[in-house]
Parts: C-alpha cells; sequence; structure tokens
C-alpha cells in the first residue's frame, strides 16, 4: 500500500491491559495515570496506540487541570510518526488553545505543517533545530522517512536521486547505503534519467500506476440477477 | 380492541377552551389538570401497559404536541405530583412523564439552573430504571430517540449555559458548585456508554449478521412478550455516544462508536427520521474532518436525496423544522467536501441541482484560481485565496455542531466567558487545513487540461519553483489519499496523475458508470411495459375491431350472456339503500377501514364458527382491491419477517412478483402447472417447497388459480399443509387474510399494519366497504347476493362443458378435460402465443397470448364459435 509501518510495527509485545480498560472503561478519571505511563511505555517501547492516547486527551479536555505538558509533547511526536494518518489533527482537536500556544506544540505544529504539504526540506531544517523534542522519541527518524518515501511512491513512478534524498534526509554513502538495501528487498530498481543523474524506479501501486485500479463497486449479486430470469424466460 | 380505549383528543375541546382562558387569569398552576390532560394521561398510562405501540405513538407524536400547542404554548404542562394518582402513581410513567414535562420545556421556555439539576436528576432516575431492567413495556422507536436526542441536547445546552459565567448570579454559581455532578461530562458519557453495553446491542447485531437473532427486522420491537426499551435505548446512544464526541472533537472515537451499525444499509437508525438524519450528519462532519471526503459525499448525498424526495410526509412532524435546518447545514457541508474534493459524479441530479442553487457562486468562488479580467496577476490570486478563505469559514460555521467546552469553569479566578471557546479552536484547525490545501486549486485547474506536462512548464504556469511545484503535487497526493479505520490507502483523488523523472503525466480518468443496477431496473421496468403493452394492444385491438362477431376473452371481468360487464342486481339496491339513509356519513374512515366491513368479511372467509375468530386471533383490515392487500401483506412480512424470500408458484398472476420486489424480497418459483397435463405439478410443487429454506414465504392462492384455474384437490391441500409446517414455512394467501398464534399478537399484528399504512395512504375508501357490510350485515340481501353469485358460477362451469363437448364433437386434437377440471373465471387453454394470434387474425377473438381464457366473456352463443376457432387453429397452426 505504500504505507511503510516499519519502524512501529512491533505493537504487539505491549501488555494489554491498558487497552482493555480504554475498550471496557473509557469514562473513568482514574485510569489516568495508568494512561500517562501507557504514553511513556510506547515511547520506550517503540510501539503505538492512537487509541489509549486520544482517551487520555481526553481525560485531560475533561479536566484540564491534570494536563501534563510533556505527555502531551509525547504524544504529538507519536503522532507524527504515525503519518500519513491524521492522527497529529485529531490530537489538535482536543488539546485546549491556549496550550497550542506554548511550546513546544509551536514547533510540532509547524513541523506537522511541513510533512502536511510535502515540505521535507523545511521539516528535516526545523526538526534539527528541535532536537531536544524528538530526540526524546526513539524511532522518530525512521517513521517520518517511511511517511516520505509513502508520499514518494503515490506520487513518483520514477524519482530522481536528488527528491529522494532531500525527502528522506540522508545523502552520499549513506544513501547510496540506503538504496542498495531498498534494492535488495523492496525491488526498488536504480535507472539512469534523462538528465543524466540517477532515477529510482519505486514499486508499482494502484496510486502511482493508476491502470491497476481495479473497478471495483459495480458488482451485481447473484440473488439480483436470478430475479429477472422468469422474466426473460 | 374495545371502543372504549380508543382515545378521542378532540373531546374535552370546550372545557380546554375554558382551561386555556382560567390559565390566562390565574397564571401558570402546576397542580391544575384539565381534562383533557387528565384523559391524555390515563389512557397514554393504560395503551403503555398494554403495549399498543402504534396508539403509545400516535398519543405521543400528535396528541402531545396538539395539546402543548392549545393548552401549554408557554407554560409548562401540570406537575407530576398533579397527575400521578390518575396513573397509579406509577413510577416509570412518573419518569417518562416528567421527561415530556421538561422536553417540553426546553423546547417552549428557558429552563432554570434548578430545572436543568432537576431534569438532569430525572434522567438518571429513568436511565437507572431501565439498566436496572425493570422495564417491560414496549416503546415507540421515535419516543426512544427522542429521549437520547434530547440527553444530549440538554448536555449541550448545559455546557453553553455554564461557559457563560460573565452574568451568574451568585446563587447560580452557588448551585453550580454545590450541584457539580449535574450535566457532568463523566456521568453523560458513562449513561451512554452503560446503555450500549448493558442492552448487549453490538452483540445483538453481530448475531444477527449470522441470522441468530433479529432486531433490524422487527425495528427493534420485540414480539416474544420482552421489551423494546434497554435493547433500543442502546442502540441509539451509539449515535448519542458518536454524537458526543463530535462535539467535544474528538472525530475518532465518535466514528469507532458508530461501527456496530452498518450505514450503508437500512437499519433501525433509518426507521426515525430524527435518528437517520443526526447519525449521517454527524457521521460526515466526522469524515469531512477525517479528511475522508469520499465517504462525506456519499453519505450527505444519500440523505439529501432522501430529504429531497420524502420532506412532504414530515410537514406535520414536530421535528420538521430541525429536519429543514439540518439539511440546510448538510448542503453546506456537501458544498466544503466537493470543494477539497470535486467529484461531482458521486451527486445525484437532484441533490446537484438544489446545491447548485444553494451554493453554486459560492463553490464557483471556492474552486476559482485565476481570472485574467481582474487586475494583476499575483494580486488577483491572493484575493481569490482570502476570498475563498472567507467562504470556508462562513460555510464552517454555519454548518459546524455546536461544539462544547465539558470541563467546569474554575470559580476562584476572575469569571469569564468561554463558550466559544471550543468552536473557535474547530475553527481555528479547519482553516489550517483549508490553508494547506490552497495551492491544490490552482494545480487542480491545469492537471484536468493535460495529458502529460513537464514539471517546468508547469511551475511556470503557477508561478512556482520546481520543487515548491513538487512540494504541491505531493500535498496533492497526500491530501486526496486518506487513510481509513483499517489503516488501509483510501484514494480520494478525482485527478489521477503521477510523476515520471520530470514528467508529469495525467492518466485520462473516463467515469465510470454503474450499469449494474441500472440493468437491473430497466429489465423490471421493461417486463412492466410489455406487460401493459400487450394488455392495452389486446384491449384496443378489440375495441377497434368492426367484425360483429369479435370476442374479449381477455381481461378478468365477468360478462353477461350479452357480453357486457355484470352488475349484481343486490350491490344496486345495496348503493340505492345507502343513498337513501340519512344516517350514513362520508366520514374519513380509521386506518384500518369500516370495523363491521372487517368483521362481516373475516366471518365470511373463515367461516361463522371460525376458532380464530371467537379466540380474536384475526386482524382484518380493509385495504385499497386485492391488489393493495397483498402490497400491504408484502410490506408487513418485509418488515417483520426474518427470512426474505417468498415462492410464487409457476406461473402466478404478473403482478405478485412486483408486490414483493417492491417490498424488498426476493421472488422465488415453485412448480405448479403441468404443460402435459395441463393440471397440477404437484411432485414438482412438494419438491421444490420441501427444498425451499426454512422460514420462506409461499404465496398460495385460495382458490380458482389466477392465470392457470388448477387447485391442489382437499387431499393435496393437506399434504401442502403438512409440508408447510413440517419446513416451517410461512403460508400467505392471496385473499389477504392470516390467522395468528393469539389475541395479543393479533393487536400488535394490527398495530403495524397501521403504522405500514398510516404514510402509504392513511384511509381506505368507505363506498365500497359500506356496499359490502350493507349486503353482508342483512340476511335477506345476503342470501340474495349468494343466490347470484352461484347463478354466476353455474353459467361459468356450464360453459366449460359446453366448451369440451363442442371439442370433442369436433374431435379436436388433444385431451380438453381440463377445461373441465379447473375452476373459477379461467381456463389455461394450453394454446400457445402463435394459435392465439391465429384466433385473433382469422375468427377477432382476443386473449392473453399465454392462451389464458376468460370463461365469463364466452356465451352460450359464442361458444361453437370458439370451439370451431381452436379447432382450425391447431390444425393449421403447430
Amino acid at each position: 500500500m505504500g504505507r511503510e509501518i516499519e519502524p512501529q510495527k512491533s505493537q504487539q509485545q505491549v501488555s494489554y491491559t491498558v487497552e482493555q480498560l480504554v475498550a471496557v472503561n473509557p469514562y473513568n478519571p482514574d485510569i489516568l495515570p495508568d494512561l500517562e505511563n501507557y504514553v511513556n511505555e510506547q515511547v520506550a517501547s517503540q510501539t503505538y496506540s492512537l487509541d489509549a492516547n486520544l482517551c487520555l486527551l481526553r481525560l485531560y479536555q475533561f479536566e484540564p487541570e491534570r494536563l501534563s505538558t510533556q505527555i502531551v509533547a509525547r504524544i504529538l511526536v507519536k503522532a507524527l510518526m504515525a503519518m500519513p494518518a491524521p492522527d497529529f489533527s485529531l490530537c489538535l482537536f482536543l488539546i485546549p488553545e491556549r496550550v497550542q500556544m506554548e511550546q513546544p506544540f509551536k514547533t510540532l505544529i509547524v513541523l506537522s505543517h511541513y510533512l502536511e504539504t510535502g515540505g521535507f526540506r523545511l521539516f528535516w531544517d526545523e526538526a534539527a533545530k528541535s532536537r531536544h523534542i524528538v530526540d526524546a522519541v526513539p524511532g522518530f527518524e525512521q517513521a517520518i522517512q517511511a511517511y516520505a518515501v509513502h508520499v514518494l511512491s503515490l506520487t513518483y513512478q520514477k524519482v530522481p536521486r536528488s527528491v529522494l534524498a532531500e525527502a528522506i534526509n540522508i545523502e552520499g554513502l549513506s544513501l547510496d547505503k540506503f538504496l542498495e538495501q531498498r534494492v535488495a528487498d523492496r525491488g526498488w530498481v536504480i535507472e539512469k534519467g534523462q538528465g543524466g543523474g540517477q532515477v529510482i524506479a519505486l514499486p508499482k501501486t494502484e496510486f502511482n500506476h493508476p491502470e491497476l485500479k481495479k473497478n471495483s463497486g459495480d458488482a451485481v449479486p447473484l440473488d439480483h440477477v436470478t430475479r429477472i430470469f422468469p422474466i426473460l424466460s | 380492541m374495545a371502543a372504549n380505549y380508543e382515545y378521542d383528543e378532540a373531546a374535552g375541546h370546550y372545557d380546554d377552551q375554558a382551561a386555556a382562558l382560567r390559565q390566562q387569569e390565574v397564571g401558570y398552576d402546576p397542580n391544575f389538570v384539565p381534562d383533557s390532560v387528565k384523559s391524555f394521561v390515563v389512557h397514554l398510562y393504560r395503551h403503555i401497559r398494554e403495549k399498543n405501540v402504534y396508539e403509545i405513538h400516535q398519543m405521543y407524536e400528535t396528541s402531545f404536541q396538539t395539546l402543548s400547542e392549545r393548552l401549554f404554548k408557554d407554560t409548562p404542562w401540570p406537575s407530576v405530583d398533579a397527575v400521578a394518582h390518575y396513573v397509579d402513581n406509577d413510577h416509570v410513567f412518573c419518569l417518562l412523564y416528567r421527561e415530556m414535562w421538561f422536553r417540553h420545556l426546553y423546547a417552549r421556555l428557558s429552563p432554570t439552573l434548578k430545572q436543568r439539576i432537576d431534569s438532569w436528576d430525572n434522567y438518571c432516575s429513568l436511565f437507572q430504571v431501565v439498566l436496572h431492567g425493570v422495564v417491560n413495556m414496549q416503546l415507540p422507536n421515535q419516543w426512544l430517540w427522542d429521549m437520547v436526542d434530547e440527553f444530549v441536547y440538554q448536555f449541550q445546552s448545559f455546557c453553553q449555559y455554564r461557559a457563560k459565567m460573565k452574568n451568574k448570579t451568585e446563587q447560580e454559581i452557588a448551585l453550580l458548585r454545590q450541584f457539580d455532578q449535574a450535566w457532568n461530562v463523566y456521568g453523560v458519557l458513562n449513561f451512554l456508554q452503560a446503555l450500549v453495553e448493558k442492552s448487549a446491542i453490538i452483540h445483538i447485531l453481530e448475531q444477527e449478521k449470522e441470522g441468530l437473532e433479529q432486531f433490524t427486522a422487527t425495528d427493534g420491537y420485540d414480539y416474544s412478550g420482552g421489551s423494546n426499551v434497554l435493547k433500543v435505548l442502546g442502540y441509539f446512544s451509539m449515535i448519542g455516544l458518536l454524537r458526543v464526541h463530535c462535539l467535544l472533537g474528538d472525530y475518532h472515537t465518535g466514528l469507532k462508536c458508530l461501527q456496530p451499525i452498518d450505514i450503508s444499509q437500512q437499519g433501525v437508525y433509518t426507521s426515525v427520521i430524527g435518528s437517520h438524519i443526526a447519525t449521517i450528519y454527524h457521521y460526515g462532519f466526522a469524515s469531512l474532518m477525517l479528511r475522508r471526503y469520499v465517504d462525506g459525499i456519499r453519505e450527505f448525498n444519500k440523505i439529501l436525496l432522501y430529504i429531497y424526495k420524502t420532506k412532504q410526509y414530515h410537514q406535520k412532524s414536530p421535528q420538521y423544522e430541525q429536519i429543514l435546518k439540518k439539511n440546510e447545514q448538510m448542503y453546506a457541508l456537501l458544498a466544503i467536501c466537493l470543494s477539497f474534493c470535486p467529484q461531482m459524479k458521486l451527486v445525484d441530479e437532484a441533490v446537484n441541482a438544489q446545491l447548485r442553487e444553494k451554493y453554486g457562486e459560492k463553490m464557483g468562488k471556492l474552486q476559482r484560481y485565476d481570472d485574467e479580467a481582474y487586475g494583476d496577476k499575483m494580486n488577483r490570486r491572493q484575493r481569490f485565496a482570502d476570498e475563498a478563505f472567507g467562504i470556508y469559514d462562513e460555510l464552517f460555521s454555519y454548518a459546524c455542531p455546536k461544539f462544547i467546552t465539558p470541563s467546569a469553569p474554575s470559580f476562584d479566578e476572575p469569571l469569564v466567558n468561554y463558550n466559544q471557546d471550543a468552536y473557535r479552536l474547530q475553527l481555528k484547525l479547519f482553516l489550517s487545513e483549508v490553508r494547506q490545501q490552497e495551492l491544490l486549486v490552482g494545480a487542480r485547474t491545469f492537471l484536468k487540461v493535460y495529458s502529460t506536462i513537464s514539471l517546468g512548464k508547469l511551475a511556470n504556469y503557477l508561478d512556482v519553483d520546481e520543487s515548491t511545484l513538487r512540494m504541491i503535487l505531493m500535498t496533492y497526493k497526500h491530501k486526496t489519499h486518506a487513510v481509513d479505520s483499517a489503516g488501509k490507502i483510501i484514494s480520494n483523488a478525482d485527478v489521477d496523475f503521477y510523476i515520471d523523472d520530470d514528467m508529469v503525466r495525467v492518466v485520462d480518468s473516463k467515469p465510470v458508470k454503474r450499469y449494474g443496477d441500472f440493468f437491473l431496473r430497466q429489465i423490471v421496468k421493461l417486463e412492466g411495459v410489455i406487460n401493459d403493452v400487450d394488455r392495452i394492444k389486446v384491449m384496443v385491438a378489440y375495441r377497434d375491431d368492426p367484425s360483429p362477431s369479435k370476442l374479449n376473452l381477455g381481461i378478468g371481468v365477468y360478462r353477461t350472456e350479452e357480453g357486457k360487464p355484470h352488475l349484481l342486481n343486490v350491490v344496486s339496491k345495496a348503493e340505492k339503500l345507502l343513498l337513501n339513509d340519512k344516517s350514513v356519513s362520508k366520514e374519513y374512515l380509521p386506518i384500518t377501514g369500516l370495523s363491521e366491513f372487517n368483521q362481516l368479511s373475516a366471518r365470511l372467509v373463515l367461516g361463522h364458527d371460525s376458532f380464530a375468530i371467537k379466540e380474536k386471533r384475526v386482524c382484518t383490515v380493509q385495504c385499497l382491491s386485492g391488489s393493495g392487500s397483498l402490497r400491504i401483506g408484502a410490506e408487513l412480512l418485509a418488515r417483520f419477517h426474518h427470512q426474505h424470500v417468498v415462492y410464487l408458484s409457476q406461473p402466478t398472476y404478473g403482478n405478485h412478483m412486483n408486490f414483493f420486489i417492491a417490498a424488498g424480497i426476493t421472488v422465488k418459483y415453485y412448480r405448479y402447472y403441468d404443460e402435459a397435463t395441463k393440471g397440477l405439478d404437484f411432485q414438482g410443487l412438494l419438491e421444490d417447497l420441501g427444498s425451499a429454506e426454512s422460514g420462506a414465504i409461499v404465496l398460495l392462492q385460495a382458490s380458482s388459480h389466477n392465470p392457470t384455474g388448477v387447485d391442489p384437490t382437499v387431499e393435496q391441500w393437506e399434504q401442502i399443509r403438512q409440508l408447510i409446517r413440517q419446513r416451517g414455512l410461512v403460508p400467505f394467501f392471496d385473499c389477504a387474510y392470516q390467522v395468528c398464534k393469539a389475541e395479543d399478537v393479533a393487536c400488535r399484528v394490527e398495530s403495524q399494519l397501521k403504522l405500514i399504512i398510516r404514510p402509504m395512504y392513511s384511509n381506505p375508501p368507505i363506498h365500497g366497504a359500506a356496499i359490502v357490510a350493507t349486503i353482508l350485515r342483512d340476511r335477506e340481501m345476503y342470501d340474495a347476493w349468494t343466490a347470484e353469485l352461484k347463478a354466476m358460477i353455474v353459467r361459468i362451469v356450464n360453459l366449460r362443458h359446453q366448451l369440451y363437448d363442442a371439442l370433442c364433437e369436433r374431435g379436436t386434437p388433444g385431451d380438453w378435460k381440463h377445461i373441465v377440471n379447473q375452476v373459477g373465471m379461467f381456463t389455461f387453454s394450453g394454446l400457445n402465443e402463435d394459435q392465439v394470434s391465429f384466433l385473433t387474425k382469422h375468427y377477432h377473438i382476443y386473449m392473453s397470448s399465454d392462451g389464458r381464457i376468460n370463461m365469463a366473456g364466452l356465451s352460450s352463443k359464442t361458444v361453437p364459435y370458439l370451439a370451431n376457432a381452436i379447432h382450425e387453429a391447431l390444425a393449421s397452426v403447430p
């Protein structure tokens, strides 16, 4: 599908107790500390649960005096890492405006804006200035790179090397190494472009090769057809 | 139902005027109960105890409104204490009464803080009673929906009220502090959640998918003696949760709460217009905020089309204004969705026309990127962008839900109004989405007109550098590819393109028409047209045929020996009687028709000493003609019977299929007529019904099978009866009589029949029913009628024998015994289409092309003529 969730894939490891709390008793102020711990656990173990995090933001919304800036910031960084899903906006919808005007939220909102509008160069520059926010969450860089590759493969059949380098913020030898691996295990192909530079042919999807799109939705259920037989006979 | 149970809302009208007058003079007295209110609560209480859903629904929907309008326009209803002793101080009834009392207050007056708190307490008590499972009534879905809807509304209203802190009195602030649990957000959410869980509705809906449980098929009602209250409240609470979460800005969780309900299909949520609209409005709004534009467009389109088509039926509903308001708001939301994602092909023509009328100009401005008529290029583009921004702001503000801040104010800090905070935040975030997509309008404009364009050239048209263009194109892709709840990427793109190195290639996306449905609809239509044309052709041809010996054996009308349509003497006599009877009124009939007609005709069909009638297991409804009755019956089965399959005889009356298809029931056939013997294919019939799915409906014709005239013998009927019982099939007789299991089942069936009839035609006509009742009532006329009928039957039987003899005399090849064996007006002659047209061409004999002969159209004089013709036809046409 073009969306690579590899950096956060190990979701199975987490204990299910908090998830169960969220499913069974989501409107309970007493689970707030558990949910806060769970955010830290997600950060440490590189897992992710949107439902649990929204549940926590909801409790903050009901009792704003209990809001922890640090926890909210972590939730938002995790939500950025879940791009292309709209999780970051989903979280913002629940965070009071006056909180959003403060740091580090202002920076996070700018970062999200760059990602939402394909401004990867701007994003990486801004992220470099805010290492203290994003470095606190392991796997951040890889997650954003996966998102960048996702958007590129929606858009390009063949992407120039320089464009790819800018989007994933990897250059030179490191990029060679990165590409080598992708050629080996993801079916990427390196070719020569019109202008003489390298272009990378990304794997085909129905989004960059629209001819692959299945024409679904015009199926007629069999029993609808059978009911016209008496008429035809 | 005995007559004294009937609640008459017009009674006590004069008394009411006095009561209203009194109220004007002495002001509102909570302890004064006008007679009409007394009668209202007494009857409502009785109907609730007796589970008469229809009557409850009528009193709730109509009488309550009428009385409110008449007596309590700007005062509350009498207090619950004043009416309690009329209803045995019934605890649950009093809670229900209070719920309506507060609802009325909220709708017509503005509640005080004390009243808001009392209403909250009442909901707590009511929901607790329901959650503890001690309620065993059946309430109409409309009422149960209104409860959930009002509960969420009052919560929302309380949050808005509380957030306006600036003008609160000290007393109000003290109350707010003291009753901080009233309308607490945790309390509200937990009640809704508890109703969902305790009702096990999610489990029920899952079981239903596997055919293990019934919920949707009975519209949530319970026909095995139980109560629908907890189940249906639980069901509607899922929609309540969707709404509360949308008010809080938690769209993801809102949609998750709705997930157990499959909104691609009809369901209990569509059984009440208010719930239908609330569901789709919030679903669509949440989809918009999650950038799932196609989902939003699709659902908005569906419901707007539905409202467009059915608006007129809701004009008298107390919810009508609310329906119109939401209708307008959804057009605004649809306009937003379509501006982000211009996929007009998803929108129906009628909806599109409305949309153009309401928002055409605004949408044009949202799509406008450049227009050379307006000054310098960069400036005008900026101006268009700003103008679009303003329109988005306006549309969103008009159409969005009334967002709330759920937290209590801090009473110690300076008091500020914060009632706009939630709305401002959602608006701001929405507008930042608009900003992020601002540049897509220009790109879209060009991509639509090119099939291949280089990045450089496109960048030039858009006045941006190449790297910005790459950003714009990636933004376009990202924003048009949403992630669904399962994490799958869903394309909302209106233009498909991809970049190949530095060339943009646009893929021509031809609009793919959905032919499947269209195809099916046209076939059904075509069949109807062909039938009509055939019938009309025969009629017209007969009329225009100048031959003196012409003969019409087509339509099933009884004719006299002279070939004229026959009017029974006893009928004209009854008509004259009615004409002279001054006591006969031409009033509207009740929904179920003339009750005397119903009683007498039930006796006629089931016999004078029918046990079913004695045990009150019979429910009779006067419909519009035979076909009308079948249509109502089909509708009843479609709504309340779980197995949506009907078996019709092959062949059968051409219209049977249509009644069931219209009601959404799948039509299958069982073998009936044997070409070879021109008789019953009994073996085939047993085989087909023996392999029918359990619970399937079987349409049987009581006698004189149309069109074959072949009926089973008494012994065969007995075998069919046993088979039907053994296979768990449901017999449905074409003569619209059903016998129920028990008296109360019959009552409930009647209640449901009323609900079906009411929106179709309300009241049946009186004239025909009055004639029938006149005849059946009067011994003498009844005898005259049977005598006349007998004469008609004897005439037909004679004609059958005459025709049979005539054919035998002529030695016409074939066995004609079936003409004598078949019964009723029709004979399935066995002539084929070519032979029929031979008869028409050479003998001026008109009949339907399947060889069906209306025996009543013959006479002793014309029998030899027909026999000659058939003889000739068989000799010359194979």
